[in-house]
Order: structure tokens, then C-alpha cells, then sequence
């Protein structure tokens, strides 16, 4: 009992200290960080979400006579998936030379220009889902990106590793270094992720532009999960999220 | 002279050193012309400006085999002064007929041949050369049925849909009702985009290469300076020097005119820069001192052996006065392009001045305004217009890539 009570008074005097410094918002303490890496460890291994599992779950989102932009579409493995789909128009975006013509070969219209430049020319409501996969955290102005999507779009579809995971916050607490984690495999020197956002801030950003978010997808440590809550800030490796503005909807 | 040599090389890289010969694997071999008539007195040709022209002969060459569903066919128009004979080695020519045919092949046999980009294992190629030019399609060059006497400036002025018209016909005469793909660079791109405005059923894929919806504003007064030299020539005699002496300096002021244009001022940089011919120093003489001097007079002298000059004047002007949006829109591209119904590629080169890339831009813009899927790609070159022609490695893979593609995404309005 009075073991307890000392825990609970260092958990006070830390969440003190750190607000002191500055940090308002905090959504863990080290017991529940300390669980994570326990259920980790107890599991033996951590799987990094395979690239484009958000696929899946997008392609589940598509009815005939919707259209797909994708933003950032890379070798068109999204595109190609929904492809199979009868009746779905899709554009491609991408700004690797290589990777568009990947596109081309597999008869996937890309444009191989920078994304704004392509978002600026497309009329509004043009398509039904805007695509950003993978990509928010590497633009230059993220939340320009985002408004233009729901501006040609009826629904923005974003993912994006969440830089508050569990592995983040140890490899950088306790290891001193900037991390490197299955998600984010780059080195501080060569990262295109010039924009990182841990899912609280994402949904801030939301609530403070009256947006909403129709779906969302979590990939936990081993699992995906089909909504996205705040307590997932620590437990999900990446989020997939389908938003739209009300003003369109 | 030995210098001449080099950078004459250095300017084709392809065609003078790396062009197969007829004999090789991946070369369409010996071809022949081929001429159909496509209209007779009896029933002429109307032309845009409402001409009756009669008769209407062009020359047209095949490469490949057209598959028994005539499912495989590519139609690649020609460019401002190119001809049928895209590919291989004419068996005609001789040194009294076409002689410059004799040195090189087809204008663009980089990219049709066995294994090719334009697969003729795979593909059924045509090519036709545009009414109004004059490799044996009917032009100012052509007898006038009403004199007997070649047309001169009589031959009625003829416009890029007079020429996609007429290849339709060329293609009904074929039995080719549909094609797989169309593609062309420049003005031929330009032909490229009519067949997918004029014909929107017919075609399945289109490229245009270095080419836009119109010729800027530039490159109108370029052809205007252009026709003014050759209409200049002490021999021009108003169109009417066949026969006789030839308007040979003014046609080839022209052809050095249009070389600049092709070219872009730092690959001018790069090839000669201020490099002189023979000596270091100034000679104090207005004759060719430098090698771009000596460049373009070479292009001249080679194109007037090849060229009618009052052909030039048409087909400048035919491209002068294509304008897809005032043909198919009133004015307005994005009314235009909703007609579209193939699979568009647009491909466009960093340091084209004649058909810059944000024009091709504009075009894309257009397209993805009209929610038409579309494919643009930017390449990154130093060779100017040239590019789409010389580039033949990048354009290459584009073409092979768009082509295989297998095309499962329909426009859905």
C-alpha cells in the first residue's frame, strides 16, 4: 500500500516536472511505457506493418463510379489493386522518375510532377477519395496538402506512421539517438520525413478545423484495429485515416 | 573538314553511328513506298477550307503484320518536313531518286524495328506523308489538273485535320478500324491530339511528344520569318520555279531559322560554343568562321536537296493554324478535351523553346480539369525540340512502357 502510494507520488511529481518544461499534453507515464515493451518482449517479436497494408482497407472503401487520386502513388501498387475494380477512375501522382514508370508499364495514368502542382489544377470535388499514403510526414506544407485534398475530394485518405509509438519514444528516451524503427527506417542524415506527427497531433489538427474523421485503422503491435482512439497514441505503429470537411459533406 | 565530320556525327548521334543497317536483326529492313488514291475527280477531297481537292494521292509505308482482329495497328504521323518512310532502308532510293535515303534510314528507326519500342514483331506500323509536303503525297509540287502545270501557290491551303481526315480514309482503305495507339512528336503530336479530338472511338492509346494544343506565339513568328526568307529568294518567282532555278537560299535560311529552334542555347553551349572552324582567331571575312555557323549551313544545304520549298510554306502554316481549342471547343480547351476517350501520354522536354514543357503543362491541366486520366512525364534534357528525337534511351522506355501497359482504367465520366 504505501508502495503503491510512492508511485503514484513520483508519477505526480514527474508529470509536474514535466509540465514545467513545457509539455502540457501527456498521455502515458513510464508504467504503461514499461508494458508495452513487457508485452513486446513477451511476444519475442515485433513485426513491422507490411508496406501498403493500408491497401486492404482502402480498396474496401470503393463501389463502382468512385474515382481514386493518388497522391505520392509510387509504383502504383494501390492504383493497380483497385484496378481490379470495374468502374473506378483512377490519376496517379508521383514525383520518382522510376516509379511512375513502373505506373506506366502497368497501364496506370501517373503524372510525374510534384503533387501541389497537380492538386492546384484539379477542379473542386473531382474525385471521391484523395490519397496521401505514407507520404504527409515528407511534405513541405502538410496541412496545405490536406485542405487541398478535401478540396478535390470528397474524403481525404491519410496513413502515416505514428511518431509517438511505443519504439519511438524508448529508441529516442533510452537510446539517445533519433530513432530508427521498422516504420521510420532512416537515418537523421537521409529521412524524407521532414514533418513526423504522433496521432494526437493529427487529431488536434482536426478538431481545431472542424474536420471529421469517418474511419480510421490503427496497426498495433500485431494486429489492426478499426478505430482510432487516443490511447492508441502509444500503442499503434501507423494510422490510416479517412477524413472529410462537413462544409462538403 | 575532318572537324565538319565530328560534329556532325556529334549532332545524330544515332542515326550516323548507331543506325542499324537493313541486314541487322533489329532493323525493319528494305521497304518500299506504297500510294493510294484517296480521292478522284469524281469525288474530291473537301478540305477544311472547302476546297475540292482531286485528285488526292498519298504515300504511306507498313512495317510489321496486322493481326487478324486488326487489333495491333500504331499510326505515327510525321513531323514539319519527315516523310512515310519511318523506319528501315529504302530499296528505291538511288542516286538520282532520294539520295539522302541511301545514307540514312527511316527518321525515327530507333524506335521502330524488331524488338523496338514500336515492336514489329508485336505492332503494325503506318506511316503517311501529309498532302502538301512532297514525298509523294500530292502537294504544291503535284500537276494541277485545271493547268496541267504544277500547283505552285495555287494548292489550296491545308490544315492539320485535313490531315487527320485523310489518314482516317487511308486507314478505312486499310481496313484498320481502330487503332491501338497513335504517336507522334511536334507537329506530328499534333496529329497525335486531332485524332483523339476528331476520332475519339478510334483510338485506344494517343502520345504526343514535344507538341501542344497550339503553336505559341513565338512559334508563329519564327515559320512567319521563316516563309519570308524563302518568299525573299531571287528564284522564288511567286511559287513558280519548278523547272527552273530553285528558291534553294531562302529555303535553307529557313531550315537554320527553324535549327535554332530546335535546339536550346546551352546545348547550342555545349556542341559548338564559340568554337571557330579552322583558325583561333577572327578572320575578318563574313564566310563560316564558327562551328555554329558551319552547323547550320550544313542543315540547310542538306534540307534544300530534300525539300520543296513552297512545301514549306504549307505545312508551317497548317501548323501555324491548328488549334485544338478553336476547333473542337470554341476557344475553350477544357470544352475540347471532354470528347477525349483514349488513354493520353504527354511527353514533354525540359529545355524545349518551340513547344516548352508549360504548354504541355496547360495541357495536362485541361485534361485533369475534365477528370480525363492522363499520363505526363517531364524529361530532363539539354537537346531542346530535338529531344524527342534524339533522347531515344528515355523516350524509348516511355514508349515501350506506355504500350505495354495494359491499359484496364477507363475514363469514368
Amino acid at each position: 500500500m504505501e508502495k503503491e502510494f510512492d508511485k503514484q507520488d513520483a508519477k505526480c511529481s514527474s508529470e509536474q516536472f514535466l509540465r514545467t518544461l513545457g509539455v502540457n499534453s501527456i498521455d502515458c507515464d513510464f508504467i504503461t511505457l514499461q508494458h508495452q515493451l513487457e508485452r513486446a518482449l513477451a511476444k519475442q517479436t515485433i513485426d513491422s506493418p507490411p508496406t501498403h497494408w493500408e491497401d486492404e482497407y482502402i480498396g474496401r472503401l470503393l463501389s463502382s463510379g468512385d474515382s481514386v487520386l493518388d497522391l505520392g502513388c509510387g509504383n502504383g501498387e494501390l492504383l493497380a489493386s483497385i484496378a481490379e475494380l470495374a468502374d473506378v477512375r483512377c490519376q496517379g501522382v508521383e514525383c520518382d522518375r522510376k516509379a511512375a514508370l513502373t505506373c506506366i508499364e502497368k497501364g496506370l495514368p501517373v503524372c510525374l510532377m510534384d503533387l501541389d502542382k497537380v492538386l492546384e489544377n484539379v477542379q473542386p470535388q473531382s474525385f471521391t477519395y484523395a490519397v496521401l499514403e505514407r507520404t504527409l510526414q515528407t511534405l513541405p506544407q502538410p496541412l496545405e496538402t490536406l485542405k487541398e485534398m478535401l478540396r478535390v475530394a470528397r474524403y481525404g485518405v491519410v496513413s502515416f506512421p505514428n511518431f509517438a509509438h511505443w519504439s519511438v519514444r524508448l529508441s529516442f528516451a533510452l537510446g539517445g539517438r533519433m530513432p530508427i524503427t521498422g516504420s521510420l527506417p532512416y537515418h537523421w542524415y537521409d529521412t524524407p520525413n521532414i514533418h513526423l506527427c504522433s496521432i494526437n497531433d493529427f487529431l488536434d489538427w482536426i478538431a481545431e478545423n472542424r474536420l471529421r474523421v469517418c474511419q480510421a485503422w490503427a496497426y498495433l503491435d500485431d494486429e489492426v484495429v478499426e478505430f482510432v482512439a487516443a490511447k492508441h497514441n502509444i500503442a499503434a505503429r501507423e494510422v490510416l485515416f479517412v477524413i472529410e470537411s462537413p462544409v462538403c459533406a | 573538314m575532318t572537324d565538319l565530320v565530328t560534329f556532325q556525327e556529334r549532332q545524330r548521334p544515332s542515326r550516323t553511328t548507331t543506325a542499324d543497317p537493313p541486314d541487322s536483326p533489329r532493323s525493319v529492313g528494305w521497304t518500299h513506298a506504297k500510294r493510294m488514291t484517296l480521292a478522284t475527280t469524281d469525288v474530291p477531297f473537301i478540305l477544311d477550307s472547302g476546297y475540292p481537292l482531286a485528285p488526292l494521292e498519298v504515300e504511306y509505308e507498313t512495317y510489321g503484320t496486322l493481326n487478324a482482329d486488326k487489333s495491333n495497328a500504331i499510326f505515327i504521323p510525321h513531323a514539319l518536313t519527315g516523310d512515310a518512310h519511318i523506319a528501315g532502308w529504302d530499296a528505291d532510293a538511288s542516286e538520282t531518286y532520294r539520295p539522302w535515303r541511301l545514307r540514312y534510314p527511316g527518321w525515327w528507326d530507333a524506335m521502330v524495328g524488331p524488338g523496338k519500342p514500336f515492336d514489329t514483331n508485336r505492332f503494325f506500323i503506318i506511316g503517311m506523308n501529309v498532302a502538301g509536303s512532297c514525298y509523294g503525297s500530292t502537294g504544291p509540287s503535284s500537276i494541277n489538273p485545271a493547268t496541267g502545270k504544277p500547283y505552285g501557290l495555287d494548292f489550296p491551303f491545308i490544315t492539320v485535320g485535313d490531315w487527320v481526315r485523310m489518314e482516317a480514309m487511308l486507314l478505312d482503305e486499310l481496313g484498320i478500324d481502330r487503332l491501338y495507339a497513335v504517336c507522334g512528336g511536334s507537329l506530328g503530336g499534333q496529329q497525335s491530339l486531332e485524332w483523339a479530338l476528331a476520332y475519339p472511338e478510334r483510338v485506344q492509346k494517343c502520345i504526343v511528344l514535344a507538341a501542344s494544343p497550339v503553336l505559341s506565339a513565338q512559334g508563329l513568328a519564327f515559320n512567319a520569318v521563316a516563309r519570308q526568307a524563302i518568299m525573299h529568294d531571287a528564284h522564288f518567282n511567286n511559287g513558280n520555279y519548278y523547272g527552273g532555278v530553285r528558291p534553294d537560299m531562302g529555303l535553307a535560311a529557313a531550315r537554320m531559322l527553324a535549327h535554332i529552334t530546335y535546339l536550346s542555347g546551352r546545348g547550342m553551349d555545349v556542341k559548338f560554343g564559340r568554337r571557330r572552324q579552322r583558325d583561333f582567331y577572327a578572320n575578318h571575312t563574313f564566310d563560316v568562321e564558327f562551328a555554329v555557323e558551319s552547323y547550320l549551313e550544313h542543315q540547310g544545304e542538306t534540307f534544300v536537296e530534300r525539300f520543296d520549298a513552297n512545301s514549306y510554306l504549307y505545312v508551317t502554316r497548317a501548323q501555324d493554324y491548328f488549334d485544338a481549342a478553336e476547333k473542337w471547343g470554341e476557344g475553350d480547351l477544357r470544352k475540347a478535351f471532354t470528347r477525349i476517350k483514349s488513354e493520353m501520354m504527354v511527353v514533354s522536354f525540359s529545355s524545349d523553346w518551340l513547344y516548352p514543357p508549360e504548354a504541355s503543362e496547360e495541357f495536362v491541366r485541361a485534361l485533369l480539369h475534365d477528370r480525363i486520366p492522363v499520363t505526363y512525364v517531364q524529361l530532363e534534357t539539354s537537346y531542346g525540340h530535338d529531344a524527342f528525337l534524339v533522347e531515344e534511351e528515355a523516350v524509348g522506355e516511355l514508349l515501350t512502357a506506355f504500350l505495354k501497359g495494359k491499359s484496364k482504367l477507363r475514363c469514368v465520366k
